[in-house]
């Protein structure tokens, strides 16, 4: 197994893809950190140093989780795209094996992803915040990072299920972005919240912010279990559709 | 040395049979050509063969064991499919990445000479997405030895070679299968099969037509082409 993690990381230094992610992850990171405490207490925004604009210049988890999932997407939808599957399945034919390191993957690098982001958000945020005369934040800092790790680490395999049945490298990352943001927070936190709640965008977002905004969302504790168990149902069930089907 | 089998096999792709209790044999010390029109079955035999497809019934091994028992499938077998490439990634890198998810030790020396084998040195550092079919080809061929095995299965391994790529991948094969080497290699270019080949299994609408040594299967005073077309043809056979 941990030869083929190996391979998997290798397949990534030596493509785009995880480049192009990480640039993208920590731009909009910086965006989000900067554009929220200079627009505080603007246009409807939330005054700085709240709790709910705190919270919102800390929601770079909103990032973390989308560029893993399109990392996970990447590494099987991908393999199938540019048709190295074949040469994955060839090297080791016990294509569970495959999966699972594909899974293993993803999470650290998902994991990489939610703490390197949000330790880049506190560093830019932090002494914007001091600057500007904000010396306390009034939310658990702490629970939020771990909050972005664990959420990143679920969507990294998430991704990986997407690309294990959608074998589609675009469609797949358009489809993850329209269930994520049109379907799950556009429609169902909307008008049905208390099925949202339960989805694993609901539960990410239960883990990952402090504030009002949690009040109507699971406790941390089983936002954690419903998102681990979200996870590992669609990994199992890809890993299953992916190992049980020719490879043409 | 590994010997490949077909026993009994039979798929099916819902209403297409794709193969029908088709049985062959290529061994070792041999280079045994598969030869059949398109759709044939002679793709979907090498799939099962190397475990990207399933049998509805019947069996294929390498040696005695099927593809997905190899404890490390790329000592054993080589393979040229229809296998893809990353674009982006450079054919070195690309070599690297098929060792690597085979768990082969990382031997930048066994790579290089590979790269010089196929004659892609000069173009290692390449991205992939710029070389030609040929270079693609050759590129494929140094993937499929690169766990220095005792069998290969190409498909279709002449295509987009020039003249030279093809004489020395016919030289190649050759000592391949001189030093005890199984070669099992599909073909359309009958001409270069019938300088190449010690060996035939011919195929048609997924059912064996015939098998058994070139000498054998081809009448005296006839070439490979004829023989092949009146094996398919048998009511239209030119004699």
């Amino acid at each position: 197994m941990k030869t083929l993690i190996k391979a998997e990381l290798l397949k990534l230094r030596t493509a785009p893809a995880l480049y192009v992610c990480a640039a993208l992850a920590s731009a909009l990171t910086v965006a989000g950190v900067i554009t929220n405490i200079l627009l505080a207490g603007r246009s409807g925004a939330a005054p700085l140093g709240t709790v709910e604009n705190v919270n919102k210049v800390f929601s770079v988890a909103a990032v973390s989780t989308m560029v893993a999932l399109a990392v996970g997407i990447t590494m099987l939808a991908g393999e199938y795209r540019h048709r190295t599957i074949v040469s994955a399945y060839l090297g080791e034919p016990r294509r569970g094996r495959v999966v699972v390191a594909k899974l293993i993957t993803a999470g650290f690098l998902g994991a990489i992803t939610g703490a390197v982001a949000f330790g880049l958000a506190v560093a830019i945020a932090v002494p914007m915040f001091a600057a500007k005369g904000v010396h306390h934040l009034h939310i658990d800092l702490a629970r939020m990072w771990w909050g972005a790790v664990v959420a990143s680490v679920c969507y990294g395999m998430l991704g990986v299920a997407l690309g294990a049945v959608a074998r589609n490298t675009t469609g797949a990352i358009i489809g993850a972005i329209v269930w994520v943001q049109l379907v799950e927070v556009g429609i169902l936190q909307a008008s049905l919240p208390a099925l949202a709640k339960w989805l694993p965008t609901g539960a990410a977002v239960a883990i990952t912010s402090s504030g009002e905004q949690t009040a109507h969302l699971l406790p941390v504790g089983v936002a954690t279990i419903v998102l681990v168990g979200w996870a590992a149902l669609l990994t199992t069930m890809s890993a299953r559709l992916t190992i049980s089907r020719d490879v043409h | 040395m590994s010997q490949l089998s077909f026993h009994h096999v039979t798929k099916r792709f819902s209403a297409v049979t794709a193969l029908e209790d088709f049985s062959a044999v290529a061994k070792p010390g041999r280079i045994t050509a598969f030869l059949g029109r398109n759709g044939s079955g002679k793709t979907t035999s090498m799939r099962i063969l190397l475990g990207l497809a399933d049998t509805t019934s019947g069996t294929a091994l390498i040696g005695d064991r099927s593809y997905r028992e190899l404890d490390h499938p790329l000592q054993v077998v080589g393979a040229v499919l229809d296998q893809g490439f990353h674009p982006s990634r450079t054919g070195r890198n690309h070599l690297r990445v098929v060792a690597a998810q085979a768990g082969l030790a990382s031997n930048s020396r066994r790579i290089d000479d590979l790269l010089e084998l196929v004659e892609l040195t000069a173009a290692a550092d390449r991205r992939v997405g710029g070389y030609s079919l040929g270079m693609r080809q050759r590129l494929s061929l140094a993937a499929a030895l690169i766990g220095d095995p005792s069998a290969l299965v190409l498909d279709e391994p002449f295509n987009g070679l020039d003249p030279d790529g093809i004489r020395t991948t016919r030289e190649m094969l050759r000592s391949f299968a001189d030093a005890g080497g199984t070669v099992l290699l599909s073909s359309h270019l009958l001409s270069e099969v019938a300088h190449s080949a010690d060996d035939l299994i011919v195929i048609d609408s997924g059912r064996l037509v015939a098998t058994g040594p070139v000498a054998d299967i081809v009448r005296p005073g006839d070439d490979l082409e004829e023989t092949f077309h009146s094996l398919i043809h048998p009511e239209g056979a030119r004699s």
